[in-house]
């Protein structure tokens, strides 16, 4: 992405992120109010310095991108979200698991096939177990409850 | 004196005591090392086996637990860009370049070196300095707090040379977000955007478990590596380590120490105030600032030796006053009361025996940390070569049942996971992860400090004399004054040779 | 081609460990429910308690649960729900399942203060209440070196120097702040209010001088005795850990605040298991080794059961309202 776009981009986030806070926090009292409020008035100070600095082009240097594979990425989002869903149906162990063992199965590199799914079954498994461990077992701490455990 | 010493060290010699220290550190390690795990959280589900043990033994063990768990935090920052505690934000800095760089062995053993060192100044100060140290907390008021915290904001100005708009930018929107919740003034809730449980506000860890490492999972599995970082076994890297400190960082390590032990002493600021301040520090003083974030040992000694020094500071006022200098301490001292023993100036003399058996303990701990700790190492650092798909994938399995365990709340992972996305795309577009984190580090403590300050202001009928009159609040506003000029010349020195730069490219 | 086979034999029986497990899994679950007369707990019971780990509360109820292994064979399983003073975790407690698995710590009067101030999603009607087994009374403490030397100074100097006196709380919407609304309006007297986050920066802030006057609790303050003088205690009678200090009563001021720990199960909760919880936590209560260990950890103790607890929460309740309403506070 190009410094300039970035630089607007930037700017653009910054000003909405604080009229949003502005306008939900416009029925505080003062007291609760004043710190939020420098900081809306910063940022939109500071987004307004980062679109002018945009539009004029900017001479900042960006850092040389690497390629990115987006299908990748927003696979990983995706089926973290659902992960995430599923473990209040299921429990964490075994959405943990099956999380574990489909995903790195599927973004492995030897391949889509059964001995690399072997693989990944192992690897889930392992993980999981070593959560069970450290977790249940040794420290007590709970983990989110679903149907199974 | 020196007779309880060696009385205490005797005691912490005997080999069920060390048995002890050594379980705690191991233990502590790995609770440090997983996000969402706190030191706090490993001492307190440790604390009911101690009472079947004699008071010394379970204090030995907790120290170790707490001192494995604050070291135990760079390990994950280190290896995979996350902080396994909030004290080891400004470890990733230099040590995920490190990593990166196939350096994963020097700076592994880097932060294990500088966490012991770091503890035993932090340790030798209590053991020596108690007393006076104690009543210095108490000068430490809320416009002190206040001053500190911007103090430490200052820093992301110096972080973010070259990028000062988007440094500022990113630390603001951390502040803003930090203000979600009950409001620490009038208890109202502000900005839950019309989504009651939101009330309980943005908890620290699970935002910096998603602003480091869920992004860093997306960007790893996106640009398709194969493996995190190139690694080999580098045997033989602890020795250089161990040189490479005594010829250069000697001064770089004492100062982190000691500004650790300070910080760790004040109620309320810890490790991650102590390794920010330090960092910046060791950057501020450094003959060529901008190699700091590039990966190099000076910057990882010194956030990772404050840190641990925080362990024996906050152990200062606890142990003299009955107030605990930070969370783990506070269940530190329910321990010892527990066993009938109650902390106060007193304590050296009533309870002399324990008392100097528990601190020379730590120093011990901090002896044996080195052992245990390079033997993890070896293990640990076996992590890089997994492939990326796979160790990314566990990762996410961590991110989320870490940020789920620190007060088992799903909206928390929630949270998580926006912060992973607000990190992968903001650092796309240049915003700052480290700056953000600090924002919301320090947001609460700043806003509530300042809300203090001018009630006080209120009652004594004068800002100026709350805010500006107290020698501690001045020598904090001209550091930060200092901080933020030095800065400023760094960024147009360095603004200058990119101009230099464009200019000859053009010509 | 072995490493193949090698691989898929592990998987085959990585695949039954886990079908066995899930089986184990459900076979647990049925015996527990099948059974008509009381068969109770057959399972580990999720304890919520809404602060942090290593808080008062927390520890109080892990002294308890060292009594209730000796009682019952299934354990307590900790879940810590902070934020929001309590309230995140209290809203649990009314939210879970009345099946008598989950059973939730409170705090009087946080739990009827954020109902009434900041919204929060549950009501005292929500519960059942099993018992209270900790009465921590609030203090008024100084320095050592204060010129206070008793209530009625403070009380005049603050009357003589409206919005002078500096007084440290702990939080807004606690006992602490309760306190302090009671004070002003049953003397008078204005004052400038200052909150902390917790007791350890409060009790640093008085010693430090920052402010005059602090209110705290019996087991907060008796660390530190060596520097702090407490004034007077808002009990009915003189605390036993403080026995030389006077009570806000026989000191001319009818003010009785402190903060109180019980347990609580979900409305709706099986009769049976609630007079088998209130049996099982007053047969704790009453173990001298227990009362032993709170003293120790400088717990007050104090038992009331669960019909009392319930009228004492309903009572607070009604005198809390009263209160903000007079200080504006009331949100609903």
């Amino acid at each position: 992405m190009a410094g300039r776009k970035a630089d607007l981009i930037a700017g653009v986030a910054s000003i909405v992120v604080a009229l949003l806070f502005g306008f939900q926090g416009r029925e505080l009292s003062l007291a609760s109010k004043i710190f939020p409020l420098v900081l809306e008035v910063f940022l939109v100070l500071m987004g307004a310095v980062l679109i002018l600095r945009g539009l004029r082009g900017s001479k900042e240097q960006q850092g040389g991108q690497e390629q990115i594979d987006y299908t990748r990425a927003w696979l990983v989002v995706l089926a973290s979200l659902v992960y995430v869903a599923a473990i209040n149906y299921i429990g964490f162990y075994v959405s943990s698991f099956v999380f574990l063992t489909l995903l790195s199965w599927f973004l492995n590199d030897r391949g889509r096939n059964l001995p690399s799914l072997g693989i990944s079954t192992l690897f889930g498994l392992l993980v999981t177990g070593a959560l069970y461990a450290t977790f249940w077992l040794f420290l007590k701490v709970p983990t989110p409850q679903g149907l199974l455990f | 004196m020196w007779e309880q010493i060696g009385a205490g060290l005797i005691n912490a010699l005997q080999p069920f005591n060390l048995f002890l220290a050594i379980a705690g550190l191991t233990g502590g390690i790995i609770i440090g090392a997983l996000p969402g795990l706190t030191a706090t959280m490993g001492v307190a589900l440790m604390v009911p086996l101690t009472f079947a043990m004699d008071p010394a033994s379970g204090l030995i063990m907790l120290g170790a637990i707490y001192s494995g768990a604050i070291y135990g935090g760079s390990n994950s920052a280190i290896l995979i860009n996350t902080p396994g505690t909030p004290s080891a934000v400004a470890t990733t800095f230099d040590g995920w370049p490190m990593c990166r760089a196939g350096k994963a062995d020097e700076a592994l053993n880097t932060s294990l070196i500088a966490s012991a060192f770091g503890g035993l100044v932090g340790t030798l100060f209590l053991l020596f300095l108690a007393a006076p140290l104690a009543r210095l907390a108490l000068k430490f008021g809320a416009p002190e707090f206040f001053w500190l915290c911007i103090f430490g904001l200052s820093t992301i100005a110096a972080m973010s040379t070259g990028n000062v708009f988007k440094g500022l930018v990113s630390g603001a929107l951390g502040l803003l977000v930090s203000t979600i919740g009950l409001d620490p003034i009038e208890g109202v809730p502000r900005f839950t955007f019309g989504y009651y449980p939101l009330v309980q506000g943005i908890e620290v860890i699970p935002a910096m478990i998603g602003l480091f490492s869920f992004s860093q999972v997306i960007n790893l599995v996106g640009s398709r590596q194969k493996y995190i970082a190139d690694y080999k076994p580098n045997p033989g890297a602890f020795m250089r380590v161990v040189r490479k400190l005594w010829k250069d960082c000697k001064m770089i390590l004492t100062r982190s120490s000691i500004i650790g032990t300070i910080v760790g002493i004040l109620p309320g600021a810890g490790g991650e105030i102590a390794s920010i301040i330090a960092y910046n520090e060791s950057k501020r003083w450094d003959k060529n600032p901008s190699r700091y974030g590039t990966g190099i040992v000076e910057g990882l000694a010194s956030s990772e030796s404050a840190n641990n020094a925080t362990i024996g500071g906050s152990l200062i006022p606890m142990l003299c006053l009955g107030i605990p200098g930070s969370a783990v301490a506070a269940v530190m001292m329910g321990a010892l009361l527990v066993h009938g023993i109650t902390p106060g100036f007193k304590i050296f003399t009533d309870s002399g025996n324990l008392a100097y058996t528990f601190i020379t303990s730590l120093l011990l701990v901090n002896v044996l940390m080195v052992l245990v700790g390079s033997i993890l190492i070896k293990g640990t650092a076996r992590v890089l070569n997994v492939p990326t798909s796979y160790i990314g994938v566990a990762v996410v399995a961590l991110s989320i049942i870490g940020s789920y365990a620190i007060r088992n709340s799903m909206l928390d992972v929630m949270i998580m996971i926006f912060f992973g996305l607000v990190g992968y795309f903001g650092s796309r577009i240049g915003l700052d992860t480290g700056a953000m984190a600090l924002g919301i580090i320090l947001g609460p403590i700043a806003e509530e400090n300042l809300a203090k300050s001018l009630a006080l202001a209120g009652a004594d009928g004068s800002v100026f004399k709350v805010f500006f009159t107290s020698p501690i609040s001045l020598i904090l506003i001209i550091l930060t004054v200092l901080s933020v000029i030095t800065s400023w010349l760094l960024s147009r020195r360095r603004g200058g040779d990119v101009k230099e730069a464009v200019e000859s490219g053009r010509a | 081609m072995t490493g193949k086979r090698k691989l898929f034999t592990l998987l085959l029986a990585g695949i039954m460990v886990f079908l066995v497990a899930i089986s184990a899994g459900c076979g647990q679950k049925q015996s527990g429910s099948s059974s008509s007369e009381l068969n109770y707990p057959t399972k580990p019971v999720n304890m919520i308690i809404a602060f942090t780990a290593g808080g008062s509360s927390d520890v109080q109820a892990r002294l308890m649960q060292k009594y209730w292994d000796k009682l019952v064979d299934q354990p307590w399983v900790f879940q810590y729900k902070p934020g929001a003073g309590g309230a995140i975790g209290f809203a649990e407690i009314a939210r879970a399942k009345p099946d008598g698995y989950t059973i939730g710590g409170v705090n009087v009067p946080h739990i009827v203060l954020q109902p009434l101030g900041q919204n929060a999603q549950y009501s005292i009607d929500d519960f059942e209440y099993i018992c209270q087994v900790v009465n921590d009374p609030q203090v008024l403490a100084v320095r050592k070196d204060s010129k206070f030397k008793s209530v009625k100074e403070v009380l005049d100097y603050a009357k003589e120097n409206p919005g002078k006196l500096k007084v440290g709380i702990v939080g807004t919407f606690t006992g602490h702040h309760l306190m302090l609304l009671e004070l002003q309006d049953k003397t008078g007297i204005k004052v400038t209010q200052v909150v902390y986050k917790g007791a350890a920066d409060q009790n640093a802030a008085l010693l430090g001088g920052e402010i005059d006057v602090m209110i705290g609790n019996v087991n907060d303050v008796m660390r530190s005795l060596e520097q702090m003088r407490i004034l007077a205690v808002a009990s009915e009678e003189r605390s036993k850990f403080l026995p030389d200090v006077p009570t806000f009563k026989e000191e001319g001021i009818d003010i009785v605040s402190d903060i109180r720990r019980g347990f609580v199960v979900p409305k709706g909760t099986d009769p049976r298991v609630v007079q088998f919880l209130r049996d099982t936590f007053k047969k704790i209560a009453e173990d001298p080794e227990y009362l032993k260990d709170m003293e120790k950890a400088g717990q007050p103790a104090e038992y009331m059961s669960g019909e009392e607890f319930e009228k004492y929460v309903r009572e607070q309740n009604e005198k809390a309202r009263e209160l903000l309403t007079k200080f504006g506070l009331l949100k609903s």
